[in-house]
């Protein structure tokens, strides 16, 4: 009888449990109907320096910032071109000095206040002020005023002039048509003075921005930033619900992380890149070129490196291709030229290397060193604890079949900068980053004359009068043609032999749609969604 | 003892400035400029190196540099880290109570396995259980911590989905057992070797003898009687464990991404940030001084003949 009645209860239990099982899981499904497109992504990240404008400047913080805040335009993730974002439209005076800036009326910050043009010369001022504390000022460097407000003699920047509540007048120190691009590194976001001001400390840890995505969370360091959908956003809406950055200190861990199902975007550390396209096919996005180049820079303002045919020697004597293919698993594209190819730059038809070792030692000889005879060893130097200590072994390897001997010292980053901006180098491996999708962003920095990031010390007027030029022209197409014969030009001079082009090596959860790696290595999160599972 | 522990205070202020001393020289003779490395080959105009460095101190003589830093450090300050611009107290804040509870529940641990351990293989000395116990711990002592996390990360974290792999997400029990582990497992293997050895000796004394003779049962005689005297050595590697653990353990906290103060202390040094490492290293020294001032403490304890004799730690 006892036995019966327990039989009885347990049988009850059960079908409760399934009754209350098939609830939660109706609700379930519910809410799956409405959140199709949406979801919860899970993204690797490593340790922003800053999210707040102020300081944004690695990728890291420029993937989250751009989440976060929107500034005068845009790019498009595939191509890179120019779009508006706050600005609705805008145009320049003939001598592309005078910008100006027309706003889309009723965009939005977090909190709920329009975004005019006076919080773009607030923000702006912010990051230019003498006491600012940060490192990425030198982006408004174009600006008019911008040295009086760095060295505390002026408030405010005398060529910001705002003309209403949606109208900025931006007028430069010198002509520079591609001027517009800049404007979409997060630096020259609007910033709301008022949260900003209340407790500058808390807006660090808790940016209140303009964005398709907004802080859930204060950012916690070194463990996660929490954002979600901005239901106010003036563009088109983002479809995920909300995004967690989950912050890793390397990639390795990350992949992991990857690999035990908990994100749902992670990089693919070196060493495993082969592996993972064969097992993960699809969902890797791998050796799609960023807007990074690797170079070897020559000190061509001495002995013997000022012997231009040497250079070019060294040039024809590495061999990129199976270097990427040992090293770098094919992730980085061989470099013939500087500007990479998503912004215009050629990939020209590859020369097998057998004729580039023998133009290599018709060069070394016309440089008046026969087969490496009389050519003292050579320093190569880097940055110790980056990824290059391989690849220097390489073109070690690689010259020595010229007979050119090379002698590698890894240096301490602080030291080896200090030497390159000295001079006091010979042969060195270092990375240029671009911070706009522009080819100016390539040529003048490292090549003008007068350019404080032109490390390798190279003079030609005719290039510093087609890069003048080019930045005066406003016709597109007409200013990519001064670049290219400008980049023509250096290339002949050879002052820099170009390595590689970095590249993407992304992988994504096997639910995830939209997906898109721009190539300034960012996702687009705001296109991203989740396929219902 | 109060005299005594004045004493150490006044010594501990002493070290903490001749740390600071040797720290400052230290990143000084460094060579390369700081500004630099912060700004990496992006080359800043003039005023803005100037304005970097002036917002630093760094364009100031070394002696007020270092002036300066000492008369903050007086008032608690312990200046503004170059790389995140933020206050160096709220950095450490931040993650030293991370290293600090991950490194306590480690410390339990590995007290609670290897005392446990060390008296099963003292209580059955040389039998096979111990010999198992000799073999084990040694091998324990010679894994690489690297190794024995990753191997746990990849059964735990990877295969099974029974753990998480890595950090410490919501700050959940889960995010702490596998590095707890990987932590306690080569501390818990020197405890259990020195609670083994330090019990085996206390196991041949004359009153232990005599206490089994008038009947005690041998839980009594091993717990009450044997263990206490044998735990003087245990407690001071404990301590010792407690002090390095607290201060981060680097390897660990950076294959678990710890949000912990040894993997930021790593990245400090990477990026020549003075004042965290500073800051850092200094908190860990007075950690040191406070763990190693508790342990002499407890030596009163653990050791009733010390108090009658007037021990003067």
């Amino acid at each position: 009888m006892k036995l019966r009645r327990l039989f009885v209860v347990a049988v009850l239990m059960i079908l409760m449990t399934i009754a209350v099982s098939s609830c939660a899981n109706s609700k379930n499904n519910k809410s799956n109907k409405v959140s199709k497109n949406g979801g919860h992504f899970s993204y690797f990240l490593q340790e922003p320096l800053a999210i707040d404008p102020i300081n944004v400047q690695e990728s890291a913080g420029f993937e989250v910032a751009r989440e976060l805040f929107d500034g005068l335009v845009d790019y498009n993730p595939r191509n890179m071109a120019l779009v508006a974002a706050v600005a609705k439209s805008w145009s320049s005076n003939p001598e592309a000095t005078v910008f100006t800036f027309h706003l889309k009326h009723g965009t939005k910050f977090h909190n709920g206040r329009e975004v005019t043009a006076g919080d773009f010369k607030y923000a702006w001022e912010r990051v230019a002020a003498k006491d600012s504390g940060s490192d990425v000022a030198y982006h408004l460097a174009p600006i008019k005023g911008f040295e009086e407000m760095q060295t505390g003699k002026a408030k405010h920047l005398s060529g910001l002039k705002v003309k209403g509540k949606y109208t900025l007048i931006v007028t430069l120190n010198y002509p520079f048509a591609d001027f517009p691009y800049i404007l979409g590194h997060p630096v020259f976001s609007p910033v709301p003075k008022e949260d900003v001001e209340k407790n500058p400390k808390a807006f660090a840890k808790f940016p209140i921005g303009n964005g398709p995505f907004m802080m859930a969370a204060p950012w916690k360091h070194r463990r996660y930033i929490k954002v979600k959908r901005f239901n106010k956003y003036y563009g088109t809406k983002p479809l995920l619900d909300s995004v967690e950055f989950r912050i890793f200190a390397d990639k390795d861990i990350g992949f992991m992380e990857f690999k035990s199902g908990s994100l749902d975007y992670a990089p693919i550390p070196l060493g495993q890149v082969k592996a993972t396209d064969e097992e993960y096919g699809n969902n890797a996005v791998i050796g799609q070129p960023l807007l990074s180049l690797d170079f070897l820079g020559y000190n061509s303002r001495s002995r013997p490196l000022n012997n231009k045919n040497l250079r070019r020697a060294i040039s024809y004597g590495i061999d990129r291709k199976a270097i990427s293919d040992a090293i770098f698993e094919d992730v980085r594209l061989p470099a013939s030229g500087i500007i990479p190819p998503p912004i215009g730059g050629a990939i020209p038809p590859a020369k097998s290397f057998e004729t580039r070792f023998t133009k290599a030692k018709e060069l070394l000889k016309k440089a008046g060193y026969p087969g490496g005879k009389g050519l003292k060893k050579l320093k190569l130097t880097y940055i110790s604890g980056s990824d290059y200590g391989p690849l220097a072994e390489a073109i070690q390897g690689n010259l020595s079949k010229l007979n050119i001997q090379v002698d590698i010292q890894p240096m301490e980053a602080g030291a080896f900068f200090k030497a390159l901006h000295t001079g006091d180098t010979s042969l060195f491996i270092v990375n240029w980053a671009a911070d706009y999708p522009t080819m100016d962003s390539f040529i003048y920095p490292l090549f003008y004359s007068k350019s404080e990031d032109n490390v390798v010390g190279y003079r030609n007027k005719a290039v510093d009068r087609l890069i003048i030029k080019a930045r005066k022209t406003l016709d597109a197409k007409t200013r990519h043609k001064l670049y290219k014969q400008a980049e023509s030009d250096i290339l002949a001079d050879t002052p820099i032999a170009p390595l590689f082009y970095d590249g993407t090596a992304a992988l994504h959860g096997r639910d995830v749609r939209g997906f898109i790696r721009t190539s300034l290595d960012y996702t687009p999160l705001e296109q991203v969604w989740l396929k219902k599972k | 003892m109060w005299l005594y522990i004045v004493r150490r205070i006044a010594q501990s202020i002493l070290v903490i400035i001749g740390v600071t001393l040797v720290l400052f020289a230290l990143f000084y003779i460094l060579p390369g400029d700081p500004v630099r490395v912060l700004t990496g080959n992006r080359h800043l105009s003039a005023t803005a190196l100037a304005n970097a460095r002036h917002n630093f101190h760094l364009d100031q003589p070394l002696y007020l540099q270092y002036f300066y830093y000492l008369k903050d450090l007086a008032q608690g300050n312990l200046g503004e880290s170059f790389r995140y611009h933020r206050p160096v107290v709220d950095i450490l804040r931040e993650y030293y109570p991370n290293s600090m509870r991950l490194g306590l529940v480690a410390v339990v641990l590995e007290a609670v396995i290897g005392i446990f351990a060390g008296i099963l293989a003292a209580v059955k000395k040389s039998s096979f259980a111990d010999n198992l116990f000799i073999v084990a711990t040694s091998l324990m002592i010679s894994i690489p911590v690297f190794w024995l996390g990753m191997l746990l990360q990849i059964f735990f974290g990877v295969k099974l989905h029974w753990l998480p792999v890595s950090g410490l997400g919501d700050g959940g029990w889960r995010y702490y057992v596998l590095p707890a582990l990987t932590l306690a497992a080569v501390y818990a293997a020197f405890i259990a070797q020195t609670t083994r050895a330090g019990l085996v000796k206390v196991l041949n004394e004359n009153y232990i003898r005599t206490a089994r003779a008038a009947g005690l049962s041998e839980f009594k005689v091993v717990g009450k009687y044997a263990l206490k005297n044998a735990m003087a050595p245990v407690v001071t590697l404990l301590g010792l464990d407690l002090g390095a653990l607290m201060g981060g353990a680097v390897a660990v906290e950076v294959i678990f991404n710890w949000p912990g103060i040894g993997n930021q202390l790593f990245l400090a040094i990477q990026a020549r940030d003075r004042p965290l490492v500073m800051g850092a290293v200094l908190t860990l020294v007075l950690i040191f001084i406070i763990v190693n001032l508790l342990v002499d403490i407890s030596y009163l304890f653990f050791d009733p003949r010390l108090r009658s004799s007037g021990y003067e730690l």
